[in-house]
């Protein structure tokens, strides 16, 4: 007798559902009998149907009491994390069915690729009806593989050529820097006495009104310059200065000319 | 002969030892009485309840209406006006209509299961390929891993004219317009060498199946496409229906 392959609806004929109900229900009786022996658990099933008034229970009524007890005694949290409606449990069936399909079918996509792609290479590729869908896809493949063997390639260049013994070293090179150092020479004839008194009157005004001190002060330790050229940068350097920032400064020089 | 696998071969029944096999046993185990339970349901209309104890301590449940409903049916069994009144609506609920979203639940598993069917023949054409192909013996066809220098560099030549052939197959079809269907079927012949097997299959569009779908109230067209506009899963390649999937 052939097995027929049984459509999973509700059965419309009366006494052929009956007839299923009660060999499926010793099914399910005996699975879950084995399921309980084998791991050791407790469990229970209660089966309702239009044919009987009275449900079948598994294993007995007070065993099935006890379970329920115990069952009530969780949390309700616990006692729904793992719970499932024919509904639910029907989705979650798809879900797995789905996800184990998809996995399937991305390997049986590789692996046909890798086939095509052997074939090809032993120039039976007129037998492959290919698609430029098919093509581009077996090219994608064939770019991997190709990666893959480069990767070898390197690793076995890499290989060999490493070679003990050889040693290398870093090339030291010192260059001395030169360094010249300023040579500060005091300035001590009397004659500059009032112009030092009217730089550090300038100065001081130049703070007043700006909050920081004249970047001027460094030229007077600049001993590079000879003594007039000295007093002409320091002129120059009040100018620029007098021009960059403000008109209060041309003041000063006017009475700077003033003095003598 | 030493069996690789547990397949068609009947075990002791007697309580595990190996903790880690236990474990293995009772998932799988408590996966198919839930589902010979849910197939139950579908096929009788009967209403069941399943409370199961996991080794480790957590309970794991299946009710059809709910879990909830019919322990208290069970612990009250005096209300006999409720359990006859109940009795008869049920038979008459179940005669007159099954419930719509299960067997619609129910058509998707059935046509997920096909498919799954499908790809595990398709895998199955794949090894008698793969079988045939390893008795010649080509040396291209080792590991990539197991190929020397010379080896390496030749392949990956070969490689490349395969390459440029494709490409210039694609843009030779595209210039003529030539838009070629292919509707092949996998049939596998063991041979030596010569393998006539068609390895590209009409290509399947993965369906995104979301298990907090709702169903509308009526009874929906089988198939069509969903709102992503991918395909869903048919049996009829020819089927072309426009109905769109409720979200909710």
């Amino acid at each position: 007798m052939t097995r027929k392959k049984l459509n999973l609806s509700y059965i419309t004929n009366e006494s052929m559902r009956k007839a299923t109900f009660n060999k499926r229900k010793k099914g399910l009786v005996k699975k879950i009998h084995e399921l309980s022996v084998l791991c050791g658990i407790e469990a229970c099933a209660v089966i309702y149907s239009p044919f009987n008034s009275n449900p079948e229970v598994w294993p007995s009524n007070s065993e099935v009491k006890n379970v329920m007890e115990n069952f009530e005694m969780l949390t309700k949290l616990e006692q729904e994390k793992k719970m499932v409606s024919h509904e639910g449990f029907i989705r979650q069936n798809i879900s797995k069915t789905m996800e184990s399909n998809n996995k399937k079918m991305i390997d049986n996509a590789e692996r046909t690729m890798k086939e095509a792609m052997f074939q090809l290479l032993s120039g039976k590729g007129e037998k492959l009806n290919l698609t430029d869908r098919n093509r581009e896809d077996l090219c994608k493949y064939i770019d991997q593989y190709l990666k893959e063997l480069y990767h070898h390639k390197n690793k076995t260049i890499n290989q060999s050529h490493i070679e003990p013994g050889e040693s290398s070293g870093a090339t030291n090179a010192m260059t001395p820097t030169s360094v010249v150092e300023p040579i500060i020479s005091s300035i001590q004839r009397p004659n500059q006495n009032p112009n030092f008194n009217h730089l550090s009157h300038n100065q001081y005004q130049y703070q007043q009104q700006f909050g920081y001190p004249i970047l001027v002060q460094d030229g007077i330790y600049n001993p590079s310059q000879i003594q007039n050229q000295h007093e002409e940068w320091l002129d120059d350097h009040m100018m620029n200065h007098s021009k960059e920032i403000s008109h209060p400064l041309m003041d000063d020089n006017n009475f700077y000319y003033q003095q003598p | 002969m030493v069996r690789s696998t547990k397949g068609r071969q009947k075990i002791e029944m007697k309580k595990m030892e190996n903790e880690s096999n236990l474990q293995v046993t009772f998932s799988k185990r408590r996966f198919g009485l839930f589902k010979k339970a849910s197939e139950l349901c579908t096929l009788s209309g009967a209403e069941i309840l399943l409370i199961v104890f996991s080794p480790g301590g957590k309970v794991f449940s299946f009710g059809h209406p709910s879990v909830q409903e019919l322990i208290h049916r069970f612990s009250n069994p005096n209300h006999n006006s409720a359990i006859v009144h109940h009795q008869n609506n049920n038979l008459q609920l179940v005669e007159t209509r099954p419930d719509r979203n299960i067997q619609y639940l129910n058509n998707i598993l059935t046509e997920v299961l096909a498919n799954q069917e499908k790809e595990k023949q398709k895998r199955m054409v794949l090894d008698l390929l793969k079988e045939s192909r390893e008795q010649v013996g080509n040396w291209y066809e080792k590991d990539v891993k197991d190929l020397d220098m010379n080896e390496t560099n030749q392949l990956i030549s070969a490689l490349q004219d395969v390459k440029k052939k494709l490409v210039r197959e694609m843009s030779q079809y595209s210039q003529v317009n030539v838009s070629q269907n292919y509707f092949g079927q996998s049939s596998g012949v063991i041979g030596g060498g010569n393998v006539g097997i068609d390895l590209f299959d009409q290509r399947r569009n993965a369906f995104n199946y979301n298990p907090n779908m709702v169903f509308p109230n009526h009874t929906p067209p089988m198939f069509g496409y969903n709102n992503d506009g991918v395909l869903v899963p048919i049996s009829n390649m020819n089927y072309m229906s426009s109905y769109n999937f409720n979200q909710s």
